[in-house]
């Protein structure tokens, strides 16, 4: 164990950072704002997000040995102290709302009896329990389970496409130009913008050269991810039935057959659908229980029981939160929060020239 | 610290393994639902499967048939474990029976209820029973002890879309697709129940379509009109028809069908090609022809051509008749003229259609000179 991460720990954590918001939210928001042209959308969000996706991989080629915070405060000093805190506030927001899809999920679709809470505790407890044995072990956790989804998720993609009816995504734009410009950002504000906390892996990367191009080379595989899930959604199921659908993603693994009679392996599909949101609420918390920890210079005791409170504290005051609360009245808020990420990113970018240039 | 660690561990498994476990003998598995709409109250009528082993180990599988009323139909089914020891589960439903006042009144109560429950698998086939109750289609036919209508309807459905190509075998999730679809009404199989005058038994039969336009279930399609639907839309696997030839019926089968629907929008006024390509073969003569022969074979393809457009002319004037667009052609202008649907979407679409057939007689059975 030296604590370090391999490229393709990165590329996968960096992954899942992008896809894990969308079986649960983003493709009902997507498939309802922008219908047919939710594709198109996506398609133009990719191209528009590889702007913030080349800031970030022009950052991380500045950062060497450091953590992003303490990046951050080198660059930027006190202000740096201000961005730092602004991410740590996004993170929290990010797991918050992503424990609770996960939590609704499972509850709603498998364990219809039992308690919120008992999941959110279990399921929790043992993610803290994997961070607090450390970056190297966590990541390679993220590694066997991202192998593992995309085994599924290929072989799933191949069981569907006897479904596909191309003629079900025409109209191909069936919207106003506003609407999918505004999906556009939705797309790039809860996706794209979150991959600046992968710069915190840099400085415990094996393989510092790679991690420019595994960041443009993963931002490109989980569009592909989405674009493929939206394509399938729309050309099986019609927008008019998807965009009624609460897991339309879910509801696509429900269809499959394979060889004819091995039918019902949704709940095997779902794996999927909570190792990527298992991977990116992990991640967050462990950003934050470094962070946290490194600021106000815990002890390894100490640090552990941060992250059982932070790991178990966010999820836990999220189910509480969105029981008594809609979730829509969140989400219509939650894309100006994370668009704060943007701005962090430039300033960021342009600390780092200045850097140079001096 | 291990210790409390394999402790916890333990704690949580099982916890986590009692979360919703029912026995299996505790269990009423439905495998087929009739909803009814009577007196402002749903009417459920669920079949459930009864495995019992008998003597010499031999697994008996009979129907047990569950009632229950309710203002919802969540209610109702849940008011079947009133009556009824076992907890009913519906994750293995196979039919949904549709009364006709249900169809006519409800269908879209029954869409939510079977959408909102992520127990329902929405690829059970979707049935509607025009002339009795679900509750009568349901109850075991012909006084037979063993009687398992689910079964039985189910075949009956597989083979209708197969092999006669009266019905067509559509699972709720596509029923719904066409339902919420611009400009297209779905139809919907029709179920009945042939009773025998002279004795107390009856049959269950499966016979043709009926569309179903703003929560209307319209007249029933005769089998000309259901081949035809199934021929554009590429249901059945292989049909006979019966056309006369020379003013004496032959046997032909048709297969492979394959159709596109093309619309083209000139003047104020839509205009709509029905290209159908089809092969065909020889099934029954019962005269001397010789199908080698190139006019005799031209003369059989006219035939054919001529029979098909009639099946499909028929459903043209079913669609004029009850205003209803089974072949989803405002949907095709939807599709592929979206800029100009708005302009065309109270158009007649049923009035000016062109039917082109295709077909190649390339095969006569076992005999290229025929028996007779």
């Amino acid at each position: 164990m030296n604590g370090k991460i391999s490229s393709g720990q990165v590329f996968t954590t960096q992954i899942c950072l992008i896809v894990a918001l969308f079986p649960g939210l983003i493709n009902i928001l997507l498939l309802n704002i922008s219908r047919n042209a939710s594709i198109l959308s996506v398609l133009i969000a990719t191209i528009i997000g590889f702007i913030p996706v080349i800031i970030t991989a022009f950052i991380s080629t500045k950062i060497t040995n450091k953590s992003l915070k303490d990046y951050m405060i080198e660059k930027l000093g006190f202000f740096g102290k201000i961005l730092n805190l602004l991410l740590i506030i996004i993170a929290i927001i990010i797991i918050f709302i992503n424990s609770w899809l996960t939590v609704d999920f499972i509850i709603s679709q498998f364990l219809t009896r039992t308690s919120y809470y008992l999941i959110t505790l279990i399921f929790f407890t043992i993610t803290c329990w994997s961070i607090n044995k450390g970056i190297e072990t966590t990541s390679r956790t993220y590694f066997v389970l991202f192998i593992i989804t995309v085994i599924i998720m290929i072989s799933l993609w191949f069981c569907l496409i006897s479904y596909v009816k191309l003629d079900n995504l025409k109209p191909y734009i069936d919207v106003t130009t506003n609407k999918v410009v505004k999906s556009s950002i939705i797309y790039l504000t809860y996706t794209t913008l979150p991959i600046i906390y992968i710069l915190d892996l840099k400085h415990i990367t094996n393989d510092k050269k790679n991690f420019k191009r595994k960041i443009i080379t993963a931002y490109i595989t989980a569009s592909f991810i989405i674009i493929t899930f939206l394509f399938l959604i729309i050309s099986i199921y019609t927008i008019d039935l998807a965009s009624i659908l609460t897991y339309p993603v879910y509801s696509l693994f429900k269809k499959i057959q394979i060889l004819g009679f091995i039918e019902r392996i949704e709940n095997f599909a779902a794996i999927q659908i909570i190792a990527t949101s298992y991977i990116q609420i992990s991640y967050l918390i462990y950003y934050l229980k470094e962070n946290i920890s490194k600021t106000l210079k815990l002890n390894k005791n100490k640090t552990n029981i941060l992250t059982y409170l932070i790991g178990l504290l966010i999820p836990l005051i999220s189910i509480y939160f969105f029981k008594n609360n809609n979730l829509n009245n969140f989400i219509n808020i939650l894309p100006y929060i994370l668009s704060i990420l943007l701005p962090i990113l430039i300033i960021l970018s342009i600390a780092s020239i200045k850097k140079r240039e001096s | 610290m291990k210790i409390i660690r394999i402790i916890l561990l333990t704690l949580i498994i099982i916890s986590n393994s009692g979360c919703s476990y029912i026995e299996l003998n505790k269990l009423a598995i439905v495998s087929a639902l009739g909803i009814d709409y009577k007196n402002n109250e749903y009417e459920i009528t669920a079949q459930v499967m009864d495995v019992t082993r008998s003597e010499g180990n031999n697994v008996k599988q009979t129907s047990l048939i569950y009632e229950a009323k309710g203002q919802t139909i969540g209610k109702a089914i849940r008011n079947l474990s009133e009556k009824y020891p076992k907890t009913v589960y519906l994750g293995h439903l196979e039919i949904i029976i549709l009364g006709k006042e249900t169809a006519e009144k409800k269908v879209n109560d029954v869409f939510d209820y079977i959408l909102r429950s992520p127990e329902v698998r929405a690829t059970g086939n979707v049935l509607v029973n025009k002339e009795v109750t679900a509750k009568e289609t349901l109850k075991p036919q012909n006084e037979k002890e063993n009687s398992f209508a689910t079964e039985q309807i189910k075949s009956s459905l597989e083979n209708g879309t197969k092999r006669t190509g009266t019905v067509k075998l559509i699972t709720f999730e596509e029923f719904l697709q066409d339902y919420l679809q611009k400009g297209i009404d779905p139809v919907i199989p029709l179920i009945k129940i042939n009773k025998q005058s002279d004795s107390k038994t009856s049959n269950t039969i499966i016979a043709n379509l009926a569309a179903l336009k703003n929560n209307k279930i319209q007249k029933e399609m005769n089998s000309e009109e259901s081949i035809a639907y199934n021929t554009i839309n590429g249901n059945y696997y292989d049909v006979v028809i019966t056309p006369k030839y020379k003013d004496k019926i032959i046997g032909i089968i048709l297969f492979n069908p394959k159709t596109k629907i093309k619309t083209e929008l000139k003047n104020n006024k839509v205009f709509t090609n029905i290209n159908v390509i089809i092969e065909t073969k020889l099934n029954e003569v019962n005269f001397k022809i010789n199908p080698n022969d190139k006019k005799t074979h031209k003369e059989l393809e006219k035939v054919i051509k001529q029979e098909l457009k009639k099946y499909i002319t028929s459903l043209i004037n079913y669609c004029k008749e009850t205003n209803t667009d089974v072949l989803g052609i405002e949907n095709n202008i939807y599709r592929n003229n979206y800029k100009e649907y708005k302009k065309y979407k109270d158009s007649n679409f049923y009035e000016n259609i062109k039917i082109n057939i295709k077909t190649k007689i390339y095969r006569s059975g076992n005999t290229n000179k025929g028996a007779v």
